[in-house]
């Protein structure tokens, strides 16, 4: 978990994502209200010398804040699990699968093991870094639209195959597995995407048989 | 695996990239077809790859295989598997099953039933033994039979046809080791077990890539060293590979066949610093020399000097003509092989000798040897398999928690069928042989069966078998599970004679097209692992058994059926008949008597039917053995005895002199190049089944020649060309490989065998160890050139 701090992850005051999210709205409030105290304190007077270190804080120095403390809740929240899951249909019964707690699909157990704080999804399907983060946004955007004007297929299929890297981006180098030394032997045909993680460890998810018929898949 | 994690991630993004516009990756998109993989029901199994014996479970659902775990209670694996094993429900679904009997006509095959397919078997049988004798026909089976099988076949052939030509391909892999542990033992098969890897703090790998070949097993052993850093493994290769990767702490590259004289120099050193456990020598063990200067087996009808195999007195078993000597004769016959001697022939530096006999003579360590195929597929594979016993004699360490030479198996019944059941054409089932009136007289009670019926000569080995179906001397022989015209040395010869034409006969039963098939005349389909009833038997004598869960497809059917139909119209049914009882555990429950009371005794059908994981024989009263030959864990040691090697009439180990002698054939101006072969992780032998799994086959897509570097660049060649490799028996045309897993030193080239494209052994020398008439794949000179 080295390379990514995830939102969901506690501070003292509870999960960084809420306090994000809580901060965004006192802060918004408390603009709103300089705005209002200073059309009432300060009216016809906003010009003035004497109210600008008023006007500095509360139309500079606290949207930026707003800006940033929002940035982060949006962002954060975008990665998370209830977000995903808030989505179309088609993520309905992935989400099911996670809070199945007899599951034992590769989702399911990095979930109950809150391997991503509540980010589970994001963080084994984005890939790592910034330009990750932005294209997985990206692509979500475009889905929005997609979604939105209803130009979309069924059965909606993956985009691409699963790649290694969203796996090894944690697990290389672990104890575990290195301590698996087949993992050592076949890591060039793993770099290569010759070989798949998901041969051996699967399924990522399992779909009860009323679900896929049901739901939006379909076989591929 | 010198690579930085962040240097790893670059790349893997990078070929991540790059793996999406090859229209191979997206056909392996995973989509929502896992919906139909979840399981309904698990059953327990062994793996059906390797001789390390992993348990499974068996993911169930309508009828089909849909997955496979680890099983968390089996104890060789403890819920891991390796990549093969993981394949496991891909393996039965492969487009080109053979789904039906197929007759040769002209160059084409036709579709035929069942009943005319075994009643033209059956008739081609009876006519060449009619007309040739029973010594016309051969049964040539495999160390993937399951025991069931092995021992139906066995009594077919030996108490119903009367012939002794019945082999199995683990004369290919494990018969050194059979020889080695008979004539220092006494007995067959290891007398420790895999709880010695987490009890040892020594590891000494000889000649075995074992990172690869059995990986759970390799596992096991780097988790011990992880676990406690005082654990040193010393890896003594012919190249480097992933077994001499990190955490190997002492690595020995030597030349060739050298291992003969590494392994007598540790013994020098051990007797000369005062390292040898007199106490247990004076006890437990007599020093033999043996014959020497015994051939390579290269001549036709080849017979050493060491046996007349009529004669029980002399060939009791494999003796060599030993002459007893004494420990002061041993010494001065160490006295040649002085570390710089050894350094001398196999580039070892004589103080890297001295560090590893130090380690395993050090009194305070424990020791565990492993060894595979670099020692059994030798030459002199018995003498190298007794020189490592040595090694462990001298310094007491064996037959004790942590103490233990552990020769490896490769397939995963090669023991527990071919070795116990007796599936060779010297032997009988129990650890018995057809050369001892004794063992005849038992067999033909337990068989029910006149003694005489049970024919005293051994029949052919697998290599003579195969020049007796060249020279047309066998007429008729049914190839089963296994695919000798890939895997056979000098198989040119042998592909050649199969096709001679004449009274030859050649049935093949197997699962999917091969090399072999390719040579049948009568193809038979075959059932494989959980589509049928089985048992095996893996390394550490731990006998395992699944039920048959699915069904095979189309008419294919299991090889047991296969064996009772053939007798039937060979006349010989009541070989197989019992009653209403179900035929496996008739069968098994009459294999068991061989073994009662002999150190062999295995647990009732039920019992195996019953328990995850297997169990170790000997099973007395319903309790496995860990440790043979040592009191309180072997109930064949009586209290008071210590240790006691019950194979031998005197209860006591061999020490032999075995002398380093040069190989059959070496690298010189006109063939300047070693050959060795071998595997790789993905694949299974010759790849028949693994290159059907689509994920394994894009893993390794075919077999490339491991070339060094420097020798590369001296022949122009670079990574990737296409070169020759040539040898004085024939040429395979391949493209080069640099590094990556394995690194050649100087002067060698590695080749896979699992590539019928790149058929290695049409390369490689049909040369055999006289004692074990195992061949030796490991060595022959070659050239090489650019194409």
């Amino acid at each position: 978990m080295a390379d990514t701090v995830f939102a969901g992850s506690t501070s003292k005051w509870g999960s960084w994502l809420d306090l994000s999210i809580a901060s965004t709205i006192w802060v918004s409030v408390l603009i709103l209200a300089g705005i209002l105290l200073s059309l009432i304190l300060f009216r016809g007077r906003q010009t003035e010398r004497q109210t600008l270190w008023w006007h500095l804080l509360f139309l500079g120095i606290f949207p930026i804040l707003l800006l940033a403390v929002d940035n982060f809740a949006t962002l954060e929240y975008t990665k998370e699990v209830r977000f995903c899951g808030s989505c179309h249909k088609a993520m309905q019964s992935y989400v099911e699968d996670l809070h199945n707690p007899g599951s034992r699909s590769l989702a399911a157990l990095h979930f109950r093991q809150r391997a991503a704080w509540g980010s589970e999804c994001y963080a084994c399907h984005a890939n790592y870094g910034l330009h990750g983060t932005f294209a997985a946004k990206l692509t979500g955007l475009r889905e929005v639209v997609t979604y939105v004007s209803g130009r979309y297929q069924l059965p909606i299929r993956m985009q691409h195959a699963f790649e290694n890297v969203f796996c090894l981006k944690c697990h290389d180098g672990t104890t575990h597995f290195v301590a698996h030394t087949v993992h050592l032997t076949i890591l060039d045909q793993l770099r290569a995407e010759a070989l798949k993680c998901t041969f051996c460890h699967r399924p990522a998810h399992v779909l009860s048989a009323a679900q896929s018929t049901a739901g939006i898949g379909g076989a591929s | 695996m010198k690579l930085s994690r962040r240097d790893l991630l670059k790349t893997l993004a990078g070929a991540g990239a790059a793996v999406l516009s090859s229209p191979d990756a997206l056909l392996s998109v995973p989509g929502f077809a896992e919906a139909a993989e979840t399981a309904e029901e698990w059953k327990k199994s062994p793996c059906r790859f390797c001789g390390v014996g992993c348990g499974v479970l068996v993911g169930l659902r309508q009828g089909k295989v849909v997955a496979v775990k680890g099983d968390p209670e089996a104890p060789v694996n403890r819920g891991l598997l390796c990549i093969k094993g993981y394949s496991l429900p891909k393996i039965l679904y492969g487009p080109d099953r053979y789904k039906a009997p197929l007759l040769r006509q002209g160059n084409k095959f036709v579709e035929i039933s069942w009943d005319q397919a075994l009643d033209i078997m059956a008739s081609k049988f009876k006519e060449a033994i009619q007309k040739h004798g029973p010594e016309s026909v051969a049964m040539y089976f495999s160390g993937q039979t399951t025991v069931f099988e092995g021992y139906a076949v066995n009594k077919l052939m030996k108490a119903g046809i009367g012939s002794n030509n019945i082999e199995s391909n683990a004369r290919l892999c494990m018969a050194s080791a059979v020889t080695g542990f008979y004539s220092t033992f006494g007995m067959d098969e290891p007398m420790g077990c895999y709880d010695d890897f987490e009890l040892t703090d020594t590891f000494f790998v000889w000649g075995s890539n074992f990172a690869e070949m059995h990986p759970i097993l390799y596992s096991r052993m780097v988790e011990r060293k992880h676990q406690d850093p005082n654990v040193k493994i010393v890896s003594l290769q012919t190249y480097l590979n992933r077994s001499t990767d990190e955490p190997a702490d002492i690595v020995a590259v030597f030349k060739p066949h050298t291992d003969l004289a590494i392994a007598n120099a540790m013994a020098h050193v051990i007797v000369k610093e005062g390292l040898v456990n007199s106490a247990f020598i004076e006890r437990h063990v007599t020093f033999k020399k043996g014959l020497t200067g015994i051939g390579y087996g290269v001549e036709e009808n080849f017979e050493y000097g060491g046996a007349s195999e009529t004669n029980w007195k002399t060939y009791s078993p494999f003796a060599d003509k030993a002459q007893t000597i004494g420990f002061e004769e041993y010494k001065k016959f160490l006295d040649t092989y002085t570390p710089e001697y050894a350094e001398k022939l196999s580039g070892v530096p004589a103080d890297t000798i001295r560090q590893i006999a130090r380690l395993l003579g050090e009194p305070k360590r424990k020791a565990v040897s492993c060894w595979t195929m670099g020692f059994n597929q030798h030459v002199r594979g018995t003498w190298i398999n007794n020189l490592a016993y040595n090694l462990h004699l001298l310094t007491g360490k064996i037959a004790q928690p942590g103490n233990s030479p552990l020769s490896l198996t490769g397939q995963p019944s090669a023991c527990g069928t071919t070795r116990e059941v007796g599936v060779l054409s010297h032997a009988l089932p129990g650890g018995m042989f057809v050369a001892n009136p004794e063992h005849r007289k038992k067999a033909a009670h337990i068989w029910n069966v006149p003694v005489e019926r049970i024919a005293p000569r051994p029949g052919y080995h697998t290599m003579e078998m195969f020049r007796a179906l060249d020279r047309g001397d066998i007429k008729v022989i049914w190839i089963n599970t296994t695919n000798p015209f890939q895997t056979l040395p000098h198989a040119g010869r042998y592909r050649r004679g199969a096709r001679k034409g004449g009274e030859r006969f050649i049935v093949v039963s197997d699962v999917y097209p091969s090399e072999t098939a390719r040579h049948a005349d009568l193809i038979l389909p075959s059932a494989m692992w959980v589509e049928k009833e089985g048992m095996f038997g893996n390394t550490e004598r731990r006998t395992q058994h699944w039920f048959k869960m699915v069904d095979p497809p189309g008419q294919a059917q299991d090889d047991l059926w296969q064996i009772v139909e053939l007798a039937k119209r060979l006349d010989l049914g009541h070989l197989f008949d019992y009653g209403k009882e179900p035929l496996q555990r008739a069968l098994f429950e009459e294999y068991r008597q061989f073994g009662q009371g002999s150190g062999k005794d295995l647990a009732p059908y039920n019992v195996y039917a019953k328990v995850r994981g297997g169990l170790r024989w000997p099973v007395v009263e319903g309790r496995e053995t860990r440790w043979r030959y040592r009191e309180g864990f072997d109930p064949y040691v009586k209290k008071g005895e210590g240790v006691r090697f019950y194979g031998q009439p005197d209860g006591r180990a061999v020490i032999w002199a075995r002398p380093y002698e040069p190989p059959a054939e070496q690298p010189d101006a006109q063939y300047p190049f070693w050959l060795t072969t071998g595997r790789v992780l993905e694949h299974w032998h010759t790849g028949t089944i693994t290159r059907r799994v689509p994920e394994l086959h894009r893993a390794v897509p075919f077999a490339p020649v491991w070339i060094d570097p420097e020798d590369a660049v001296a022949l122009g060649i670079k990574d990737g060309d296409q070169v020759r490799v040539r040898s004085r028996r024939g040429e395979i045309t391949t493209k080069a490989q640099l590094g990556g897993r394995n690194t050649v030193p100087k002067g060698v080239i590695f080749v896979p065998f699992f590539d019928e494209n790149v058929l290695i052994n049409l390369v490689t020398l049909d040369a055999y160890d006289p004692i074990s008439k195992q061949p030796d794949y490991k060595k022959c000179a070659v050239r090489i050139e650019k194409v």
